[in-house]
């Protein structure tokens, strides 16, 4: 069973009093709620600086990724509240070499039970933390919420490529190119990303449907082996647009032909580094019927 | 001033009317992914009327259609010929927005100071604010996160509207809509044609109506900005922790996109067509310089430019006005609910430690 988002809360504030008093530490990051909106955002504090323990929750609105906040002081000494995706995100950035474990504490949460609105939250495959110093709420038997990979064939694989070329042009006419959705995802974390790249010029100013094709098929091919279907970019596109149904998509499909899935140890190998002779090829361009 | 009362139907005959003479855009309710949002659409067919949505605040602004996410400068339109296309234009039918904030109507007025000013008159923004009618809404219910009455903008008026509609909610069934034309706007001339036996006898009833409204919406802020605007530029440049409150920023632009009196745009050319399209102050590329420097290399620089664009130089230029209407949109549209009160709050606090706060307002 799930934990209850009370029980969470109840757990976390705890053990962030308990971390105050006994360790060393720069900076945390947690959720709590807005003193004026009431909404549910994320609480980045220093450690000198005056903290009301019971502002911090966790709720069925803490969608926000903290994971992807802690790349901007990796040379600090940072606490961080992580549902499990997030610790998912934070052990695939540990092999990554992007941060060093021993600059984190991580405060896990078990059996998550989930976050509103977030279609991904129903394809979960980690509802425990896969790294945490400390853990609020109970642990979750793995039975209840392993996912038989074949279960999980995404929206639209089965479409021909007419038809999905046809959807992803329409959907992506809303797009208005805030690049949000890059924004919030906790694995999209290169310093330069090519959407700023001004030398070449991968993008132009404005929004057209090639430019909208041209950075949602370049992100998407920026992702396997990186995705942890946390379902972050969803939730931050301010036009609704469901874009991961291509991500998403090449993170099943690395598991299904691979028996891959990034984060979840700290010493995994990535999906493009970890090259076998029995691997199949399914092809970069894999037509229909093949 | 006149006034009338109206049900759904009634509302709906004048809508057809309407619709009839110009080009009709309302507020209407859509599903897109998880989100059901509501947008300011152009009207097509008469069978769209009933669905028109007004409950909510919307998403969108008029901005949308008076400074586009992307527009083509024709410059061709302003060189010798102009005459005759002035002519050509002057055969465009009129638009009405019907169902605006006052707010949003504030907004706009914020444009025109920016954009109609005669020294900078930008022709292309003057050409699409061209025969634009606005017809406000309200109802009793407070927008999410709005702050308006904290910058001094009513809930229930603005200038720009030569009618508002107001809507009681709680009156369902029966007469809920009063309409209420202003004197002295040609469009009340108009209007009144088509209104039979306009009623000026209630004029008492709507005013304490909307009393009652906006003592309810009193109780529902706490939220106050204690120090006059325009804020102290170098002191609230050099004196705020800017980074406390903004260290969740992702620096994605979404507050500024979807917000009704940013402005920003930015040049690009299309093979031979100049265009613009609408820039942010909170993406690193705004200020990075050809050399590769940029003098606001971190997230919580830029969001100390959109706070002192709104709060500080707007002010400064526009007989102090702030550049930032209290909509509330950038705080629930944020994709990390990062909320712009929060940073003005820590400004207010900075300021009246440093002893700067002058008198309440
Ligand atoms: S968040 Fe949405 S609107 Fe913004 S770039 Fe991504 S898909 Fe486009
Ligand atoms: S692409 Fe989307 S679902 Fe995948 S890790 Fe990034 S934010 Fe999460
Ligand atoms: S919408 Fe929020 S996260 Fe995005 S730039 Fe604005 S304040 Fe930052
Ligand atoms: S800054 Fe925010 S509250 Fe102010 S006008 Fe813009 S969107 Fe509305
Ligand atoms: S400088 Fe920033 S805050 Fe000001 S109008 Fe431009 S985008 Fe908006």
């Amino acid at each position: 069973m799930t934990n209850s988002y009370k029980e969470i809360t109840e757990d976390l504030q705890d053990i962030i009093e308990q971390i105050y008093k006994q360790e060393e530490f720069d900076r945390l990051l947690a959720y709590g709620r807005g003193l004026f909106s009431g909404l549910i955002e994320p609480v980045i504090v220093d450690k000198e600086a005056e903290l009301d323990l019971d502002r911090l929750e966790f709720t069925d609105e803490a969608y926000q990724m903290l994971s992807k906040y802690l790349l901007k002081n990796r040379e600090l000494k940072q606490v961080v509240v992580a549902k499990p995706c997030d610790t998912r995100a934070i052990a695939f950035y540990i092999s990554e070499n992007i941060i060093a474990r021993d600059n984190l504490i991580v405060v896990g949460i078990n059996g998550c039970p989930g976050i509103k609105d977030n279609t991904a939250c129903d394809e979960c495959d980690s509802k425990n933390p896969v790294i945490a110093d400390y853990t609020a709420g109970n642990l979750m038997p793995e039975d209840e919420f392993a996912k038989d990979k074949s279960d999980l064939k995404y929206l639209l694989s089965e479409e021909n490529q007419v038809t999905r070329k046809n959807h992803y042009t329409k959907e992506f006419m809303r797009c208005t190119q805030c690049y949000a959705c890059r924004d919030a995802c906790p694995v999209c974390y290169c310093d330069h990303c090519f959407v700023e790249s001004n030398q070449p010029v991968w993008l132009e100013a404005g929004s057209g449907p090639e430019e909208d094709m041209v950075f949602h098929l370049m992100r998407t091919m920026h992702m396997p082996g990186r995705c942890v279907n946390c379902g972050a970019c969803e939730m931050a596109c301010p036009e609704g647009i469901e874009m991961r149904s291509l991500t998403s998509h090449l993170y099943h499909q690395a598991r299904e032909y691979f028996d891959f899935r990034p984060g979840l140890a700290v010493d995994q190998k990535s999906l493009f580094s970890d090259y076998n002779e029995e691997d199949p090829e399914p092809g970069f361009l894999q037509q229909e019927g093949d | 001033m006149r006034l009338k009362k109206l049900n759904s139907e009634e509302l709906i005959e004048l809508l057809e009317i309407f619709f009839a003479e110009y080009d009709l855009i309302a507020p209407f309710k859509v599903e897109q992914g998880r989100l059901n949002r509501v947008l300011f659409r152009k009207i097509r067919q008469n069978n769209e009327i009933p669905s028109i949505y007004l409950k909510e605040m919307p998403e969108t602004t008029p901005k949308n259609f008076i400074l586009p996410r992307d527009e083509r400068l024709d410059f061709e339109r302003f060189n010798s010929e102009r005459e005759e296309n002035e002519n050509s234009l002057a055969r465009a039918k009129t638009r009405l927005f019907f169902g605006v904030r006052s707010c949003d109507l504030a907004a706009i007025e914020l444009f025109d100071d920016v954009f109609l000013d005669e020294d900078y008159l930008d022709p292309f923004y003057e050409s699409r604010r061209e025969k634009n009618i606005f017809i406000g809404y309200s109802n009793q219910i407070l927008p999410p996160n709005n702050f308006q009455k904290e910058l001094e903008i009513g809930y229930f008026d603005h200038q720009l509207a030569p009618a508002f509609i107001y809507e009681d909610l709680e009156a369902r069934g029966r007469e809920h809509y009063w309409l209420k034309i202003k004197a002295g706007y040609q469009f009340s001339k108009d209007v009144e044609a088509h209104l039979d036996n306009l009623e000026t006898g209630e004029i008492g009833n709507l005013e304490k109506l909307l009393n009652d409204w906006e003592d309810k919406f009193t109780g529902e802020t706490d939220f106050e900005i204690k120090n006059k605007l325009p804020f102290p530029e170098k002191e609230v440049f050099n004196q705020v922790d800017w980074q406390e409150p903004t260290a969740s920023c992702l620096g994605c632009g979404v507050c500024t996109y979807y917000c009704p009196t940013c402005f920003c745009f930015d040049f690009f050319w299309d093979g031979s067509t100049k265009n613009r399209a609408w820039d942010s102050c909170m993406f690193s590329l705004f200020t990075e310089h050809a050399s590769g420097h940029n003098p606001r290399e971190e997230q919580h620089q830029r969001w100390r430019q959109r706070l002192l664009h709104k709060f500080s130089y707007h002010p400064q230029n526009y007989n102090d006005k702030p550049g930032c209407v209290g909509c509330g949109r950038c705080i629930y549209k944020c994709p990390v609910n990062l909320d712009i009160r929060n940073v003005i709050n820590a400004v207010d606090k900075t300021l009246v430690k440093g002893g700067q706060a002058s008198e309440e307002r």
